[in-house]
C-alpha cells in the first residue's frame, strides 16, 4: 500500500494493521500534529497514546485504505473491558486524505459495527476535540455524556473535549 | 515527609511499599465488590491494573504517630503539554471514612498544582465512592465532567455509574489548597518533590 494524495476516496475500508503498517502509524504520529491534539480518555496526547497503543491497550488496530489500497488513516478499538462490555474507539486521518470527514465517518461506522456485532459491547465511547465536527452517524444515536472543560492547551487557547457514548442498538436508551 | 495534621503525613512511595500498596488495592477491591460477588483480582492482575508504566508519582499516607500506611495516591497519565494529570486514591480498610486519605490527597493536589505545574487534575470515581468527594463537589471545588451511566457491571449483572471528576488549580488553591498549604508550612519545611530529587529520606517537622 502507498501513501499519497487521494482525491475522492471511494469505499474506504478498514484492514487489520500489520507490522508492515508501523511506518505509516509512526508517520501519522509524527506528522499529523496539531490535528492530533485530541487526547485519549486518560489524558495522554493522542500521538503518544497511539504509538503506545501499537503494543498495549488496543483490541483492534486498523489502517484505513481506499479502493486503490492507498493509506488514508488509522483506527482502533482500545480500552476495552470484557467485564463491563465497553470500549473506546479512535480514528486518525492522514493529511493526505482529501475527504477527511467522509472517511472518518465511514471508519467510525465500521468500528461501531465491529464493537457491537463482533465484540458484543454494550457501550462504545469516543472523544472529540471542540474544534472537530461530529463524525458519528446520527443513526447510531450518539449521546453526549460529558465534557472535559478546557482540557487542552492549543495555540494559546483552551479547548474542551466532548465525550460521546453510543449504546448497542436495541438497548434501553440512557 | 510532609505532615498536614496530627494524624497523617505524606511521603513518596518506595519500592518496599509495594507489598502494602498491593494490600490496599486488594482491600479496596474486596470492599467495593463485597455486596456484588466481585472476585478480587489476583496480585498479578492488580499489578497490571495499576498500569505502573503510566504512573509518574506515587505517595503513601502515613498515620501518626505509628507511621502505618493508611492510604496512597498515584499520579498517572501526566500530560505536560496540556498540564493535566489523573490521580488515584486508596484508603486502608482500617482508616476508611476517617478522612485521613482525603487529607493526604489534599497534599498531593497541592504538589500537583504547585510543584508539577498542573492546571487540572482528574479522578475516576464510581457510584460507590462518589460520596467520599461530596464535600468538594458540592462546594464547586470539584466538577463532575462526565457521567458514564450504567457503564460498569457487577458480576451479578447489576450496573453502576462511573464519573470523571476534575479539580481545577485555581478553584482548589482558593480555599482547600490554602488550608493544606498553611498546615504544610506550619508543620513541615520539606517538600517531597525536593526530597526525591535530592535522594534524601529526611523527615522534616514534628
Amino acid at each position: 500500500m502507498t501513501r499519497g494524495q487521494t482525491l475522492a476516496p471511494m469505499s474506504p475500508e478498514l484492514l487489520a494493521a500489520t507490522d508492515d503498517d508501523l511506518e505509516f502509524l509512526y508517520y501519522l504520529a509524527a506528522e499529523v500534529e496539531p490535528a492530533w491534539l485530541r487526547v485519549s480518555k486518560a489524558g495522554v496526547p493522542l500521538p503518544d497514546r497511539f504509538l503506545a497503543s501499537i503494543a498495549r491497550d488496543v483490541l483492534r488496530q486498523y489502517v484505513i485504505v481506499d479502493d486503490a489500497s492507498r493509506l488514508l488513516g488509522a483506527a482502533a478499538i482500545h480500552g476495552a473491558s470484557e467485564r463491563h462490555r465497553s470500549a473506546w474507539v479512535e480514528v486518525v486521518i492522514s493529511p493526505d486524505c482529501s475527504d477527511r470527514i467522509g472517511t472518518e465517518r465511514v471508519a467510525f461506522d465500521r468500528l461501531l459495527t465491529e464493537s457491537f456485532d463482533g465484540l458484543g459491547m454494550r457501550f462504545v465511547y469516543a472523544q472529540t476535540a471542540e474544534w472537530a465536527p461530529p463524525v458519528i452517524d446520527d443513526r447510531w444515536h450518539p449521546a453526549s455524556i460529558g465534557t472535559l472543560t478546557e482540557a487542552l492547551l492549543h495555540q494559546d487557547r483552551h479547548w474542551s473535549i466532548g465525550i460521546t457514548q453510543v449504546a448497542a442498538p436495541g438497548s434501553d436508551p440512557q | 515527609m510532609i505532615v498536614v495534621s496530627d494524624l497523617v503525613g505524606v511521603r513518596r512511595a518506595r519500592v518496599e511499599d509495594d507489598v502494602v500498596l498491593d494490600r490496599l488495592q486488594h482491600d479496596a477491591d474486596a470492599y467495593l465488590g463485597a455486596a456484588h460477588g466481585l472476585d478480587v483480582a489476583s496480585a498479578e492482575e492488580r499489578s497490571g491494573l495499576r498500569r505502573t508504566d503510566r504512573v509518574t508519582d506515587r505517595f503513601v499516607f502515613l498515620g501518626l504517630p505509628d507511621l502505618d500506611v493508611v492510604g496512597s495516591a498515584s499520579v498517572y497519565d501526566r500530560d505536560d503539554r496540556n498540564r493535566t494529570a489523573w490521580m488515584t486514591l486508596r484508603s486502608s480498610a482500617a482508616s476508611r471514612h476517617s478522612g485521613l486519605a482525603m487529607a493526604g490527597a489534599g497534599v498531593c493536589l497541592c504538589l500537583g498544582f504547585r510543584e508539577m505545574g498542573l492546571r487540572v487534575m482528574y479522578a475516576q470515581v464510581t457510584s460507590h465512592t462518589l460520596g467520599w468527594f461530596r464535600s468538594i463537589v458540592d462546594d464547586g471545588t470539584a466538577t463532575i465532567e462526565a457521567r458514564f451511566a450504567d457503564g460498569m457491571v457487577h458480576p451479578d449483572g447489576s450496573t453502576y455509574d462511573l464519573y470523571w471528576l476534575a479539580i481545577e488549580r485555581d478553584r482548589w488553591m482558593r480555599e482547600w489548597g490554602r488550608l493544606v498549604l498553611s498546615e504544610m508550612v506550619e508543620r513541615s519545611e520539606g517538600s517531597v518533590v525536593a526530597e526525591s530529587r535530592a535522594g534524601a529520606d529526611g523527615r522534616v517537622g514534628r
